[in-house]
């Protein structure tokens, strides 16, 4: 039972029925992962895998097994550019109040510009529509999509706000 | 400005701040960060106030155990309160550590100058001391006050390099632990079960639980109707506990009443007292009586505004260590030293055996069940001594058990004279329980607020709510309106016996009654064929409220509708609580294909007085907004007689960012002005605005929430 996590083989063999969450967290320390709703309807805890926007509370490590994983940790290693925009995008616009919710936002944002370098406004909004902020950091988080949008041109990472 | 209550609880200098450490001045406070990033803006007023640089400033983990005794992070009382404690506690210690800089070098402290490093200068030279030079141990002596005056160095805002109260890039990459993410030494994991109806007792004897938990590879506690599983591997607890929430068999003691929450209201046992100058008073409630005989227009309109959750994104969780006879407790509580002593309650220990830490969680909006948990995770802590446990609530647990935002129900009359003037103005409101906190000092208000207090024993039940007396509080936090009319009859009532577990949910009673007077100075001006914004005006004498107002309506579209009716913005306007920040909000709404309405766009207005952090700020009135976007279209806590029936997202749908628009905040700046609570200002503007931007859009008074495609064909079906 072996996944790709981060750019690491990782045998799971004995979590292989866990949610992908639980071994991520629990067996792997990787816990930048969140659980929100474990019924795949907040966006809270979502991974790539295969370059995918998935959710990692309910199908489990078997339902895994052979993909290439990334979770929030491994986004700066596996996707540097697109990594550097969106980050420095969120610190400045400060989208962050509980932050609960952001990992899953910075995976769906990497994810789909990874998949897509040009992707237009609403093309990134379409992205994440279904990802749920209760402290309604809504207006700073449009506008860091209207930020990456804007800067699809300009290959240069700003300094962390 | 009066000295803060935090003062005169706290007064000595040494609980404030500290310089143990080389290069870092210690910050000490007992109000909690949320999110609302409260903990920098500290930084900031004690960097201006010290000179200092604000890296050289770190506010230290809120705990039971030392720093200042500040009961809860509330009200949207925070920066008014420690913000201005901590302020006079910097002046103080300025002037005490130049004070000892003078004694040591033989100087006069005028003289002398904090430089933004630390280092102490003499007339621009460098005389080779610190700060941290000055104090025996770095603390200040036990018998020195903090001295109080109004006077205050505005602070600047904090630079972009500043990381924050919590680094922005680590906070979105997940690196800060949540009370969720904690890793203890040898630690247990836990969940809860609890019962399929909202008052029942666990029948399934000691023996089956013990059958069924050992069949499942965990052990269990059981105290009385409390159960909980818990063991080594999380996921395996999990299970457990899914599958034992199948077989425990529970009794039904009685049902919650059911039946629509505005009829509850209307018709329940109740206590209602006149509110005058936002206090209630015990007098007899004037009756309502005729309409003045100089009345033109009168109009009456019933807002019903339904329970709600505070649905934060992540479930409630806590951890809990029994080490000997002490108890250690993390937890994302509002309030680390009413949570011990409603703990040491429940568990029948010294308050001293108890310390409670405060550890990040995910966002705060009111009572949650933060404080449930902790009581949970002790109860298990104190059955597995030595080990220490956390635990975690579901969503379903979550959904069904926090204490709710209460129902409300607004109930109005004003009338106009022929120059379109109100003459008469008349709202009561009623309610539940707003503010079902522990307040452990108070007698039969502390463990019996935690939620698993009642199960412990057969025959104890929920704590029924009292009438709340504070000013703007509650039920009646925003019933006086903000503008001035002739006369004004103002009623809060308490309703009782209602079905659900009801307490604070952010602006409490502020959002329901601010929803009603807006709507209803909609519904006037209309009537009267004046404009919405002059008609508000001309009943307006607070100044800077008018200049909010009018700074809006500079930022709106001369026509309110669009040319060819597809879209429309609405208003809304508050001063919170009637002495915080000042609010105004235009929302811009459309109606989809699929009969929904749909946020287009919104611009928000406040004036807070000086805005320490300007970006802190509009996150706080936009966040607000769109919760309050998510209450108007959206949510609605349904119940039956066993208790919620909206148990996930699904079946309580809320605002998505898919669903969101672009806002613009524009905040009035006021240096030198004092600071104002803006955490929950936006709520009840931002809650009328779009309810009036739907009225107007549809051309309807919509007066039920929330405003969903079956809710707005069945108040257009059945309008007479």
């Amino acid at each position: 039972m072996k996944l790709r996590i981060n750019g690491e083989w990782q045998g799971l063999e004995a979590e292989a029925g866990w949610p992908l969450a639980y071994a991520l967290r629990n067996r792997l320390d990787l816990t930048g992962t969140k659980l929100g709703c474990e019924l795949e309807q907040c966006r809270a805890c979502v991974v790539l895998a295969d370059g995918h926007c998935t959710p990692s509370c309910v199908r489990t490590v078997a339902d895994f097994r052979g993909r290439n994983i990334v979770t929030v940790e491994g986004l700066s290693r596996e996707h540097p550019e697109e990594f550097a925009r969106v980050i420095a995008a969120v610190c400045a616009e400060q989208a962050a109040q509980c932050g609960y919710c952001m990992p899953g936002m910075l995976v769906a944002m990497v994810g789909k510009l990874a998949s897509t370098p040009e992707a237009s406004e609403e093309e990134l909004k379409a992205a994440l529509e279904s990802h749920i902020c209760r402290c309604g950091s809504y207006g700073a988080l449009l506008r860091t999509l209207s930020r990456l949008a804007a800067e699809k041109d300009d290959g240069t990472a700003c300094q962390p706000g | 400005m009066e000295r803060p209550a935090s003062l005169a609880r706290n007064p000595a200098l040494d609980t404030w701040l500290s310089l143990e450490v080389h290069g870092r001045v210690l910050l000490r406070t007992g109000k909690v960060e949320l999110g609302q990033r409260l903990h920098r803006a500290l930084r900031m007023i004690a960097a201006a106030e010290l000179g200092l640089h604000p890296s050289c400033l770190q506010v230290t983990e809120v705990s039971s155990d030392g720093g200042p005794d500040e009961g809860y992070t509330v009200g949207s009382n925070s920066l008014e309160s420690t913000g201005e404690a901590v302020r006079a506690a910097c002046a103080t210690a300025r002037t005490t550590l130049l004070a000892c800089a003078a004694v040591r070098l033989g100087a006069t402290a005028d003289t002398l100058c904090i430089k933004p490093d630390g280092g102490i200068s003499h007339q621009d030279d460098d005389t080779g001391i610190t700060l941290w030079d000055l104090l025996p141990e770095g603390r200040f002596p036990r018998d020195a006050m903090v001295e109080w005056t109004a006077d205050y160095t505005p602070p600047a805002p904090p630079p972009a390099s500043d990381p924050g109260s919590y680094d922005q890039r680590r906070l979105a990459l997940g690196q800060y632990e949540y009370v969720q993410d904690l890793r203890l030494p040898g630690m247990l994991h836990a969940r809860v079960i609890r019962p399929p109806h909202l008052h029942a007792l666990l029948e399934t004897t000691d023996g089956a639980a013990a059958e069924l938990a050992a069949a499942r590879g965990v052990d269990f506690v059981r105290k009385g109707s409390f159960f909980a599983v818990y063991g080594e591997e999380e996921f395996v607890v999990v299970r457990a506990a899914s599958y034992l929430a199948r077989k425990l068999q529970w009794r039904r003691i009685r049902p919650a009443p059911g039946g629509d929450f505005a009829d509850l209201l209307r018709s329940g046992a109740r206590v209602s007292l006149p509110v005058v100058d936002g206090i209630p008073v015990d007098e007899t409630v004037p009756a309502l009586g005729d309409p003045p005989a100089e009345a033109s227009l009168t109009v009456s309109l019933d807002f019903e505004k339904p329970y709600l959750l505070h649905g934060s994104l992540g479930p409630s969780a806590a951890a809990a260590w029994m080490m000997g006879d002490e108890l250690r407790v993390w937890s994302h509580t509002q309030g680390v030293r009413p949570l011990r002593l409603a703990l040491a309650g429940a568990l029948g220990i010294e308050p001293a055996r108890v310390q409670v830490t405060h550890v990040r969680g995910p966002g705060c909006y009111g009572h949650n069940g933060a404080d449930d948990a902790a009581l949970d995770a002790a109860l298990v802590a104190a059955h597995c001594p030595g080990r220490p446990v956390l635990l975690k609530w579901t969503r379903d647990d979550e959904h069904g058990w926090e204490p709710c935002g209460p129902a409300m129900l607004m109930a109005l009359r004003a009338s106009l004279d022929t120059a379109g003037q109100i003459i008469e103005w008349s709202h009561e409101s009623m309610s539940d329980g707003h503010i079902m906190r522990a307040f452990p000092q108070l007698a039969d208000q502390g463990a019996s607020r935690l939620l698993a207090w009642r199960f412990l024993e057969p025959g104890r039940s929920a704590p029924s709510p009292v009438p709340i007396r504070a000013h703007h509080a509650g039920i009646h936090r925003n019933l006086e309106p903000g503008y001035d009319f002739g006369s004004l009859r103002t009623v809060k009532t308490l309703v009782r016996d209602l079905p659900l577990r009801t307490s604070s949910l952010r602006s409490l009673g502020a959002a329901g009654n601010v929803l009603a007077i807006e709507g209803m100075m909609e519904e006037l001006a209309e009537q009267s064929g004046q404009d919405p914004l002059a008609f508000r005006l001309r009943h307006m004498a607070d100044a800077r409220g008018k200049v909010t107002l009018e700074a809006l309506a500079a930022r709106l579209p001369r026509r309110m509708v669009s040319a060819n009716g597809s879209s429309a913005w609405g208003i809304g306007y508050a001063r919170y609580k009637n002495e915080k920040a000042w609010c105004a909000i235009g929302a811009e709404l459309e109606l989809a294909d699929d009969t929904s309405l749909r946020l287009r766009s919104a611009v928000i207005v406040a004036d807070c007085g000086h805005a320490v952090d300007p970006q802190a700020v509009s996150a706080q009135l936009e966040g607000g907004f769109f919760q309050a976007a998510s209450w108007a279209l959206l949510e609605e806590l349904r119940y039956d007689e066993d208790g919620v029936v909206t148990r996930d997202w699904e079946s309580y749908p809320v605002l998505r960012l898919g669903d969101a628009c672009r806002v613009q905040t524009h905040l009035i700046g006021r240096p030198g002005e004092r600071w104002l609570g803006v955490g929950e200002a936006s709520c009840g503007p931002g809650l009328a605005a779009i309810v009036n931007a739907a009225s107007r859009l549809l051309q309807f008074r919509f007066t039920r929430l929330p405003l969903t495609p079956d809710n707005i064909r069945q108040a257009l079906l059945t309008a007479p």
